[in-house]
């Protein structure tokens, strides 16, 4: 069962090796389970052997699975295989650099890191493993640990577009602007005109905070291909940054209308919606996005405080406790978790939160002057 | 409607018109809208606030206080602008006058600055008007980068420098100042809020690192990066001198957060004032009075230290009004642009919630630095509308295309009577729309008309003086208090006035806004009704008197325990 649905999947029949696959991973699921029952001192060498093998069969079906997925853009349920092959077997093949791109793919980037550096660890001198980290960490705002491992990726793919546009953005976002631009223009005299080439003009405009010039790129994406991805979802952004939350709005629903799996499409229109006080509206939408990507700190976030508003205390502190593990950095998280044990009457908790604010907040005193963060 | 139902409710109205005890309401006339007109110039005014062009660095960005206040007990409201030095001109403080304007009461203004001896404070930037020794003569603390200064009024036009003397001197970079009477031993306390530890020799190079950009382009360095200073509470003990207090009082500010504007207010109802202080890129402070002497720092926990998503917000200016009608002052603070200005409901003692988006303030107000604000009901419609002045600290800002400008308009909010507020500035006449590179603004009736105008103190030039020209012809109630002992200004006082289903609260500040002092007296717009059924003052030392059934449109000054000791019209009849 098992090698027909490799061989399925490597004809590239996905739905068939699939469907292999799901009865496979759950009777090898259920031995391996009942292997585990047996108490230590009543395993046998062949018991041990057997565990050994179900859970690599069950981490390669997994990662047969993950593949299948992230082959059809299902990145939040590649992620999820992924997970599961990393739980299984730790050391299984590639595992964290599959599951750092998945994650990155669901632009989950802060989770995304992890992994990547793992796999970096594991194997410095990979050039592709690298590309990713650097990618990883511009838009996690570590710029300068991106613009060394970027550059050291463009020595060996000097034309790899991804790599100069996140270079030319982390070098302008570290104030290096005749670096940045020499890297844009090299960037752009090597596009021809289409769709995909506004939408990447857009972003290198955007990166230089020129709002302007990148909207009338993103227009132009839409005019040659009314349904490029991604042109509505940056316009969207844009509008969100000079506070027209309505025509962000606008955007953002174009962008799910043409690509209703873009969680992220979904999650800004949920904040875009949020910031006009369409609360009502907003919850459906970041309630799809929660369990779509339970891991999606912001929606978490952004869902239990639109919860508070609604009075719904013990639906907030669920979410807001999450987006505080999920990522335990963002003071506003901390200090909406604390509001919520308030209103519920856990001043001792509140206090904790309170003091997690304060301290994290103490911290980003010397961060650049005047930036706000919390616009997505 | 039946001819039977349509003289029954005409019978009900007429009735009720001439039932005692009821507030009459004047028959109903379309409104008119409100317009400003700028008459800085022909009032006289010639003063000019002095700036370095680039504003290569922080300390040439944030001065520019205004005081209304009438230094000569004439009852027509004097001014006084504060004005800076450069880094230029740091050794020669002579080349740059603050300046002292007298109301001739007659709409025009004479410069008698040279006078009164307050020329030169120095690199001022912030003035507070209080009488600090009840002597029933409005004398002004004047905050700089270096000597601040206290200025007794001599009551002859002339005013006397006693910092030393009096204890008062902080020769940080103060910023805004605010006064009352913290402690209740019924001498007027002075608060003093800090900006950053700065040296002229050492400023930072222009442009040079991570905080010295905004948007990409390159920028004077600050505040971020910069050490904060800490402020100064100090006590007055009655003689005329004062000892510093902040340490033991809790309210030194040991984190250095970059202070701005102050308003001493009660966010409790407890009776005693509590302190609020609007601290540019880091949490506001809420500074609860535990009624000995001490505070308890509780932004965070009342919902006012950050947005309403937990981020620290660059405020400048702050003003605190009872917008809703609920008697409890909610809090209005002006912020950096890219984020919003906030404004926080207050719910329940010592508790706010951040309304800014769903009030209507935070989208208008985004892309402005917003500075001096104020509660005012302009159009005297019986609730408090907002004012805030705005532009950029970054003159490269004007060019730049990056969503925001140098020179910015006027923001004008008309309260709703729903929460919510309209921006209105660009159908209030022409001189809101202006783009300015305003500071400070300080707010009050200077040809007591019986509407509120506005004075902006502006960073590069000349300011502006709005004239109201109260074309709602609402009707309205001006009260002064007089307090007993050394608080003659009652400050710290809160006023309930009750006209039919009007139920207003206010309270005497002295300081608030941005680095800036307002009328001190009390104004209150009635709508249509004629009279005030209630005026309820709550003193400072606890008492409270009511004095019932005061016809509107007149300018009263109510002393404790003696009622109303001087009633007066208005000078011109809308």
């Amino acid at each position: 069962m098992y090698k027909n649905a490799q061989r399925l999947f490597e004809e590239g029949q996905d739905e068939q090796a699939a469907a292999e696959l799901r009865p496979f991973l759950e009777e090898t699921g259920r031995e391996r389970a009942t292997l585990h029952q047996k108490p230590p001192a009543e395993q046998s060498n062949r018991d041990k052997e057997l565990r050994r093998v179900y859970t690599r069969l069950l981490a390669g079906g997994h990662n047969f699975l993950g593949l299948i997925a992230a082959r059809h853009e299902r990145f939040d349920e590649a992620a999820r295989q992924f997970t599961e092959v990393r739980n299984l077997q730790s050391n299984f093949p590639d595992v964290d650099f599959n599951l750092g791109l998945a994650l990155f793919s669901a632009r989950q980037f802060s989770e995304a890191l992890g992994p990547f550096e793992r796999a970096r660890q594991r194997n410095p001198s990979n050039i592709k493993i690298k590309k990713y980290t650097g990618l990883t960490d511009v838009e996690t705002g570590q710029y300068e640990k991106g613009i060394t491992l970027l550059e050291n990726v463009r020595e060996q793919e000097p034309d790899d577009l991804h790599v100069l546009l996140a270079l030319g953005t982390a070098l302008a976002r570290n104030n290096r602007l005749e670096e940045s631009k020499q890297v844009f223009e090299e960037l752009l005299k090597a596009q021809p005109e289409s769709a995909d080439s506004h939408i990447l003009w857009g972003q290198v405009f955007a990166a230089q905070l020129q709002s302007r010039e990148a909207e009338v790129e993103f227009r132009r994406a839409v005019e040659l291909d009314p349904k490029v991805a991604s042109a509505h979802f940056f316009l969207g952004v844009l509008h969100l940054k000079a506070g027209k939350l309505e025509e962000a709005e606008g955007d953002f629903s174009a962008e799910l209308a043409g690509h209703p799996g873009d969680a992220s499409a979904r999650y800004h229109l949920a904040f875009a919606q949020l910031a006009q006080q369409k609360t009502d509206q907003a919850i459906p939408l970041l309630r799809e996005v929660v369990a779509e990507q339970p891991n999606y700190a912001e929606a978490r976030y952004s869902l239990g405080k639109a919860l508070l508003q609604q009075e719904d205390v013990a639906g907030a502190i669920e979410n807001l406790e999450a987006a505080t593990r999920l990522d335990a950095r963002k003071s506003y998280s901390h200090y909406q978790l604390a509001h919520a044990y308030q209103r519920a009457g856990h001043n001792e908790e509140a206090q904790k939160e309170f003091k997690i604010t304060h301290e994290l907040e103490r911290a980003e005193k010397s961060a650049t002057a005047h930036e706000r963060e919390r616009i997505p | 409607m039946t001819s039977r139902a349509l003289f029954l409710l005409c019978a009900l109205v007429f009735t009720s018109q001439f039932t005692k005890g009821q507030t009459m309401t004047s028959p109903a006339e379309p409104e008119q809208r409100v317009t400003f007109t700028d008459i800085t110039d022909s009032a006289g005014i010639k003063f000019r606030h002095n700036s370095a062009p680039e504003k290569k660095y922080i300390v040439e960005s944030m001065s520019g206080g205004v005081a209304l206040f009438d230094y000569d007990n004439d009852s027509c409201l004097d001014i006084y602008f504060t004005n800076a030095l450069t880094v230029e001109t740091f050794d020669a403080p002579q080349s740059s006058r603050s300046a002292l304007y007298h109301n001739n009461c007659d709409g025009t203004f004479t410069d008698v600055t040279e006078k009164s001896g307050l020329a030169y404070p120095g690199w001022a930037h912030g003035v507070v008007a209080a009488d600090f020794d009840g002597d029933g003569y409005e004398d002004l603390y004047v905050t700089c980068l270096g000597h601040n200064h206290l200025y007794h009024n001599n009551g002859d036009g002339t005013f006397t420098d006693i910092t030393a003397r009096a204890g008062v001197d902080d020769t940080r970079w103060s910023t805004g100042a605010a006064v009352a009477d913290y402690d209740k031993d019924g001498a007027l306390d002075l608060f003093v809020s800090n900006y950053v530890e700065i040296e002229l020799s050492k400023l930072p190079e222009f442009g040079k690192s991570k905080t010295c950009q905004y948007r990409g382009v390159p920028v004077q360095c600050g505040p971020k990066g910069l050490p904060g200073a800490g402020d100064s509470l100090f006590h007055n003990k009655g003689d005329g001198t004062f000892t510093n207090v902040s340490r033991e009082a809790g309210v030194s500010d040991p984190e250095g957060r970059f202070g701005l504007g102050a308003v001493w207010t009660d966010v409790d109802g407890d009776g005693w004032l509590d302190l609020l202080v609007a601290n540019d890129a880091t949490g506001n402070y809420l500074y609860r009075n535990n009624h000995n002497g001490t505070f308890t720092e509780m932004g965070l926990q009342a919902g006012i230290s950050l947005d309403e998503d937990g981020v620290p917000l660059g405020s400048m200016g702050i003003t605190v009004g009872d917008y809703l009608h609920s008697g409890w002052l909610g809090i209005f603070v002006t912020n950096f642009s890219g984020e919003h200005a906030t404004l926080y409901r207050h719910d329940k003692p010592a508790l706010f919630t951040d309304v800014s988006y769903p009030s209507r303030v935070a989208p208008v107000s985004t892309p402005y630095v917003g500075w001096g604000t104020g509660f005012f009901d302009y159009d005297n419609d019986g609730w408090p509308d907002l004012i805030a002045v705005n532009g950029h600290v970054y003159p490269q800002m004007e060019n730049a295309s990056v969503g925001t400008t140098y020179r910015q308009r006027v923001l004008l909010f008309h309260n709703q009577h729903d929460g919510t507020f309209a921006e209105v500035a660009v159908n209030s006449g022409e001189a809101l729309v202006v783009p300015r590179v305003s500071r400070g603004v300080a707010l009050g009736d200077i040809d007591n008309d019986g509407y509120i105008d506005v004075l902006i103190n502006n960073l590069d030039g000349k300011p502006t003086i709005l004239r109201n020209d109260g074309a709602s012809r609402n009707n309205w109630i001006t009260i002064k208090t007089v307090g007993r002992g050394m608080n003659r200004d009652a400050i710290g006082a809160r006023v309930k006035v009750v006209s039919g289903d009007l139920v207003q609260w206010d309270e005497v500040h002295a300081g608030g806004s941005y680095l800036s002092s307002n009328d001190p007296r009390l104004h209150y717009g009635l709508g249509k009704k004629y009279k005030v059924d209630l005026i309820e003052i709550h003193w400072p030392d606890d008492k409270v008197e009511l004095i019932k059934d005061v016809p509107a449109n007149r300018f009263l000054t109510i002393e404790e325990q003696k009622g109303i000791i001087r009633t007066a019209l208005p000078t011109v009849k809308k």
